[in-house]
């Protein structure tokens, strides 16, 4: 067997009639049986999106806000990525405390320039003295941030854990429901086995284990302009908002609960408010001082 | 410094995901047979990268990933059984195929996967990556770490032990 034939025709640069030479010895018959046979060998998947997507997921699991504190002073372009994770992080020491209460809204400075506006009833806690070793945030509630370009930082709310890199977004963390909305930038949410990727103006929510991911036509959430939206939201969960945001109690009678309401109304006018709704779904109301009853229409 | 090529940018990371993945998957894959496990130990590699994705430069990435691949491959334990499986479609492109012919390729099929089996790991890696990925010698070398020469006798000593192996088989 020439060797040198050999090494061209396993690096594929063997010419046709030095190939028709090599058949005539059996050896490379052989060879040539072999190959055909081998190249029918199953191999792993060739898959690299998938891969990507449960590496990033593992990825989340293991250690990545270690990862992120180790290296505060690297910056990221604008169009940036952000990742949820479950899990509940501890911090250390907290000096900055904000707290909304019912119906207020409060807009603040983060240490490195990033805006945010607090939604009503709803808290912020981070560590202002040492911003640079310890940029994590504890959110109740709702926000709305817009993250200067280049900076980095975490936010921990109970469902979850949102790592920032330069972009707008808004995060909901209420009970039962969980919902990130991209306003600019990109955004991927990683949440149990789901990876969703969010680029400027589409948004996702979890309700309990369900997902739902949507388009939003507008460049801000609507609280920041003093009303509260819905889109096929549960109406009680409606209810839950209006009673937070009113600062009264809602009872209900003869209600489907499984009706859905689409549409705004205003945070700062309760009758407007609950005309908006109940016109919309059928329904009628009375109220009490700071008691109302919503009944379905006979 | 090129912060913007850091590894550490998604982006990037993202790139040489998609750049190494499926070679580096190969060939594990090919030292132990296993599809899970090379699927693991891939992904464990690239956990890695990224974990200390602010000291490996780009263009050391590749070489970084199989070296930790390759050192989780020889942690494990190390005399777990090797086996290859053929594609589960038995249908060539010839329409006459008589039962005693398709019975002479499965056995034939059977023999060369006991073989490739017994063959020393360095010998089937190479061997493999030239034949069933098409990989040049210039290519192998430079993953394995070796001079081309020297993968090329890897494969050739491939090449021989299992057409003897198979005769005896």
């Amino acid at each position: 067997m020439n060797q040198k034939l050999l090494d061209k025709w396993l690096n594929g640069e063997l010419s046709a009639s030095e190939m028709e030479a090599m058949r005539a010895d059996p050896v490379f018959a052989e060879y040539l049986k072999m190959d055909s046979f081998v190249k029918r060998l199953e191999l792993p998947s060739q898959d690299i999106s998938e891969g990507l997507k449960d590496l990033k997921a593992k990825r989340n699991a293991s250690s990545q806000p270690k990862v992120f504190k180790l290296s505060p002073i690297i910056k990221f372009a604008a169009a940036a990525a952000v990742i949820l994770m479950m899990g509940y992080f501890y911090m250390a020491s907290l000096t900055s405390h904000y707290e909304t209460q019912v119906a207020e809204t409060q807009r603040l400075q983060l240490p490195d320039r990033s805006q945010v506006i607090l939604n009503e009833n709803s808290q912020l806690q981070f560590d202002k003295k040492n911003w640079n070793e310890n940029r994590t945030l504890q959110l109740t509630g709702e926000a709305y941030f817009e993250v200067a370009k280049g900076e980095v930082f975490d936010v921990h709310s109970k469902q979850g854990i949102v790592s920032v890199l330069g972009t707008k977004f808004n995060i909901l963390d209420r009970s039962g429901t969980f919902s990130v909305v991209c306003y600019e930038g990109l955004v991927q949410v990683v949440r149990k086995d789901h990876l969703i990727k969010l680029a400027a103006g589409e948004s996702v929510s979890f309700t309990n284990d369900s997902l739902l991911t949507e388009r939003k036509y507008t460049s801000l959430p609507a609280w920041i302009h003093n009303e509260t939206s819905f889109e096929k939201a549960k109406i009680t969960w409606v209810i839950t908002e209006l009673e937070s945001l009113y600062d009264i109690n809602i009872i209900t009678e003869n209600i489907d609960v499984d009706l859905q309401y689409t549409g705004s109304f205003t945070n700062t006018n309760l009758e407007a408010a609950l005309q908006t709704i109940t016109l919309s779904l059928g329904l009628d109301y009375v109220i009490e001082n700071k008691n109302v009853t919503i009944f379905a229409k006979e | 410094m090129a912060k913007e090529k850091d590894i550490c940018n998604e982006t990037q990371f993202d790139k040489v995901y998609s750049t190494l993945v499926v070679s580096l998957r190969n060939f594990i894959f090919f030292k132990c047979g296993s599809k899970d496990r090379a699927h693991d130990i891939v992904q464990e590699s690239f956990i890695k990268l990224w974990q200390n994705c602010g000291k490996v430069p780009p263009e050391k990435a590749k070489s970084y990933v199989y070296t930790v691949a390759n050192n989780l491959f020889l942690n494990e334990v190390a005399h777990q059984k090797v086996v290859f499986n053929y594609q589960k479609e038995v249908g060539t492109s010839q329409d006459h195929q008589s039962p005693q012919f398709l019975l002479e390729e499965k056995e034939y099929g059977e023999k060369l996967q006991r073989a490739l089996a017994q063959l020393t790991e360095v010998q089937r890696t190479a061997f493999l990556m030239s034949r069933v990925e098409g990989k040049k010698y210039r290519e192998i070398a430079d993953i394995l770490g070796i001079s081309e020469k020297a993968a090329g006798k890897r494969i050739s000593d491939a090449l021989e032990t299992l057409r003897k192996t198979i005769e005896k088989i």
